[in-house]
């Protein structure tokens, strides 16, 4: 019982392992910023109209200074392949001290489910 | 024979100094460019001034058509009105990849406000009395698709002496998107974009 157990276990590991999908997730990759930036929130909704997945993104600046931050997004389809995209060049954000801001971005297409979004100085 | 020598020896002499303070051409790393700003526009600003618009355009749901067809965008005029030579493609071509890949919109080339981009779906319709050519081959009449918008622009230059001597340069691109059938512009985007340097730099 327990062996078979053990296999239904291992056998669902080994597929979510292989599954194409690949998780969204927004993070801040610079390690100076870690500290001074708080991602708050994430949102997402498909547009009816259009098909296209929106994204926002809130965060804080925790510091006294005014500083300006960049970002990128890739796009990956359900099967987890990449789609090339504008998006995917640094784009500046200004953010003032002690205050919220917002990343707002549209996907590229309808076949753009999931993202991955990067925050650097 | 000791003065042919000498000159040998200075020659190469001379040559390995200026090899050695020549630099180095370097590639542009186009996706992490930490290189200086200029005051001319560069590609980034066009990267800039595209991504913006293009957000903008999806976001507005403009390019929404009802049953999920695409709209036939026409490359209108969009004027270089700054003291550079610049091809406005640089800007638009930009913009019809992003929105062809949408698949939100398809891009005529057989209409434009110069004449058509390309002419040969013109110049191949003139085989239609052709023996030469298989006429079952050569397109019919009323096959071509007339455009439901129209996208036209200006870049736009404004250069402001500052009291210090130095120079803001003021960039404007300014996009409307027209529907042909009403003449109504149903989005309209504008991405300013300005750089502050010495009185002494040429922007254009």
């Amino acid at each position: 019982m327990i062996k078979k157990l053990l296999l239904i276990v291992g056998i669902v590991l080994l597929f979510t392992g292989c599954a194409a999908n690949k998780p969204s997730y927004a993070k801040v990759v610079d390690n100076s910023l870690k500290s001074d930036i708080t991602i708050t929130d994430i949102k997402e909704r498909v547009n009816s109209d259009s098909g296209l997945k929106q994204l926002q993104i809130m965060g804080e600046n925790d510091t006294d200074e005014y500083m300006k931050i960049r970002y990128r997004v890739e796009w990956y389809d359900k099967d987890g392949f990449k789609i090339d995209a504008i998006g995917e060049k640094w784009s500046e954000l200004p953010v003032y001290q002690n205050a919220n801001f917002t990343i707002s971005i549209i996907a590229p297409n309808k076949s753009a489910t999931e993202y991955h979004l990067f925050i650097n100085k | 024979m000791k003065n042919m020598t000498k000159i040998t020896l200075s020659a190469l002499l001379a040559a390995g100094l200026m090899t050695g303070c020549a630099d180095k051409t370097e590639r542009i790393d186009m996706h992490n460019d930490k290189g200086d700003q200029v005051m001319g526009l560069d590609y980034r600003d066009f990267d800039q001034a595209a991504s913006e618009a293009i957000q903008s355009m999806l976001k507005s749901g403009t390019l929404d058509k009802k049953n999920g067809d695409r709209y036939i965008l026409a490359i209108s005029r969009v004027t270089n009105d700054t003291m550079q030579h610049i091809d406005t493609d640089q800007l638009i071509k930009k913009i019809r990849i992003e929105l062809l890949k949408s698949g939100k919109v398809v891009v005529t080339t057989a209409v434009g406000a110069n004449g058509p981009e390309d002419k040969m779906s013109e110049d191949v319709r003139k085989l239609r009395e052709n023996d030469e050519f298989n006429q079952n081959t050569v397109q019919k009449k009323g096959t071509l698709v007339a455009p439901d918008m129209s996208l036209s622009g200006k870049i736009l230059q404004r250069n402001v002496a500052m009291d210090d001597g130095k120079q803001q340069v003021e960039y404007y691109f300014m996009l409307s998107l027209t529907e042909i059938k009403t003449g109504l512009a149903w989005w309209e985007g504008e991405t300013v974009i300005g750089k502050r340097g010495s009185g002494k730099s040429v922007s254009w």
